[in-house]
This record gives C-alpha cells, structure tokens and sequence, in this order.
C-alpha cells in the first residue's frame, strides 16, 4: 500500500527560516498606565 | 479585511492589564484570522491562557486560538523581518510582532509616557511601502498625548525595535540571531472573495462556522441569504453578508459550506 501524502495545513504561511530558538518566545513585560 | 482595537488596559480583574499586551494583540488577531466575526477583549484572552503569572508569549496566544476554534497561524521564532514585511504588505496576513520598547519610549509612538522600555507586542494589520499600520495595544488615548488606535510607522524603524526585544539581561533578539529578525506569529491568509454576490437558499439543517474550516457557531434551518464565496483548500466557502431582501442577519459574517440543502437560486 502507497503511503499517504503528508498532510500540509492549506492555512499555513510558508515554512519559518532557520535557525528557530530552542526556547520559547519571551513573555511580554508590564507596562505602566 | 477590516481589522478592530483592543486596548490592553481594560480593567481586567483575572491579571492586571499592564501585563496583557500580547492578549490584547491577540484580541485582534483572532478577529481577523476569524474573517472578521471572533471578538475578544484582552482580559477575555488572558484567562483563556489560564496563566496569572506575568506578561504572555506567542506560544500561549496558539492555544488560545485552538481554545476559540480559530487557526493557530505560523509562528516565526524568530523570521526573516522582511519575509514577515513582505506577508503583511500582500494584504492577506496581520500579524505580531514581538519588539524592545526601548526604542519607542519618548518618541510620537510612545504610549507609555516615557515609562517603559521592556519588552511588548504590536498588532500589525498592514502597511505600504514605507510604513506599517499597527495597533499598539497600549494606545488607548487615556490622557493627552498618548495615541489613539492604530499608527504608522516607518517600517525600518519597527525593524530596529524587534531587534531590540530583551531576551534576557542584557541580551537582545538582534545580539542573538543577527539583525533583520523578529518574533512574530502569522494569521492564516485572508480568503480571496470572489466579490460576486450569490443568493444562496437553505432548506434544511446547515451549520455555520466562525472561519472556514474554524469553529461551529450555531446552524440554520431554513434561510435565504446574500453571499459571496471563497474557494478554501478546495471547498466553496459561503459567507453571509445580509437576508435576501437586504435586511440584517445575526448570523451576517458566518460562512457555511454547501451541504444537500444548500442551494444558489
């Protein structure tokens, strides 16, 4: 049996460029009023 | 695609607004990548993210759109400023946009006074060449000389403030990957509508949909409705504009797909 094709999400914008962080992105900080 | 304000600063009781600038854009980023019909406040986001510690990252903002049944985007950690300009100018994508405010404080752009130089969130719903239209979520016109909605920006200059995002003290985004990066995430691109109305009947059970392809909101029986339509991975996509008859539908800004009881007359 043939494998299917990859699933690609018809909503995505083209692939990120490398290199990505290992870590997450930072949280924001507190502003003042 | 029309775009809304979300302040930050609405008095919410679940996290004090000051933290809330990534939940704000988030508000309006889900109102366009929802096509127009999600509306959130900040504080709604906020505790949506279920976190009452701190400010929010971009990660978080994914499940919250998971949470609202809105597509989680693309999220550039970080991307090619100019891919991501580039996005936001087809007039397709909104966006946002990590930055330093170090780089805004005490300029026409400032909404803080003078006060704060950490790291914020913009919304970006566009641009031309130049500038970039953007909804900083602490422009709220809470006393003179603070803006009020959306700004331009030059976008260069937007360039050097999301280099300048801290990371860590002492530590940028630009110091750590080089410059003409940003963190950003992407909204899903905005449909292409045909722009030709099309009377649709419905004659049997429908359901309706905040996006196409999104979450379920409600569902029809039996309606007549103008449209216009949209071709989304291979499926006609029906928007809801008005009844038949012009008139003002709740359900205006839904899509529905067509089923065995959906019919153009």
């Amino acid at each position: 049996m043939p494998e299917d094709p990859p699933y690609v999400d018809p909503d995505a914008a083209p692939a990120p460029e490398e290199p990505q962080a290992p870590d997450p992105t930072p949280k924001t900080d507190e502003v003042p009023e | 695609m029309s775009d809304i304000f979300v302040k930050q600063l609405d008095g919410c009781t679940y996290k004090s607004g000051g933290f809330n600038c990534t939940c704000a854009s988030h508000g309006m980023w889900m109102y366009r990548a929802s096509g127009g019909t999600l509306r959130k406040t900040a504080c709604q986001v906020r505790t949506a993210t279920g976190d009452t510690s701190g400010g929010t990252n971009l990660e978080q903002m994914q499940s919250v759109s998971s949470h609202f049944g809105v597509s989680r985007g693309t999220l550039y950690r970080p991307g090619l400023f100019a891919n991501i300009r580039q996005l936001v100018l087809s007039g397709r994508h909104g966006a946002h946009f990590q930055i330093g405010y170090r780089l805004l404080a005490n300029t026409q752009w400032d909404c803080f006074s003078g006060g704060f130089t950490g790291a914020h969130d913009l919304y970006v719903a566009g641009g031309d060449g130049n500038n970039a239209h953007y909804a900083d979520p602490g422009a709220d016109g809470r006393r003179p000389g603070i803006p009020n909605g959306y700004q331009n920006i030059p976008w260069a200059f937007l360039e050097r403030a999301c280099s300048a995002l801290p990371l860590a003290p002492g530590v940028t985004l630009g110091q750590e990957f080089g410059s003409g990066r940003v963190y950003s995430l992407v909204t899903p691109a905005d449909p292409i509508a045909s722009g030709i109305h099309i009377t649709m009947q419905i004659d049997g059970y429908t359901p309706l949909y905040y996006s196409p392809g999104g979450m379920r909101d409600g569902a029809v029986t039996k309606a007549t409705y103008i449209t216009t339509r949209s071709l989304v991975d291979h499926i006609w996509w029906y928007r809801i504009i008005s009844k038949a008859d012009g008139a003002k539908t709740a359900n205006a800004g839904k899509f529905f797909k067509p089923t065995r009881y959906t019919r153009p007359i």
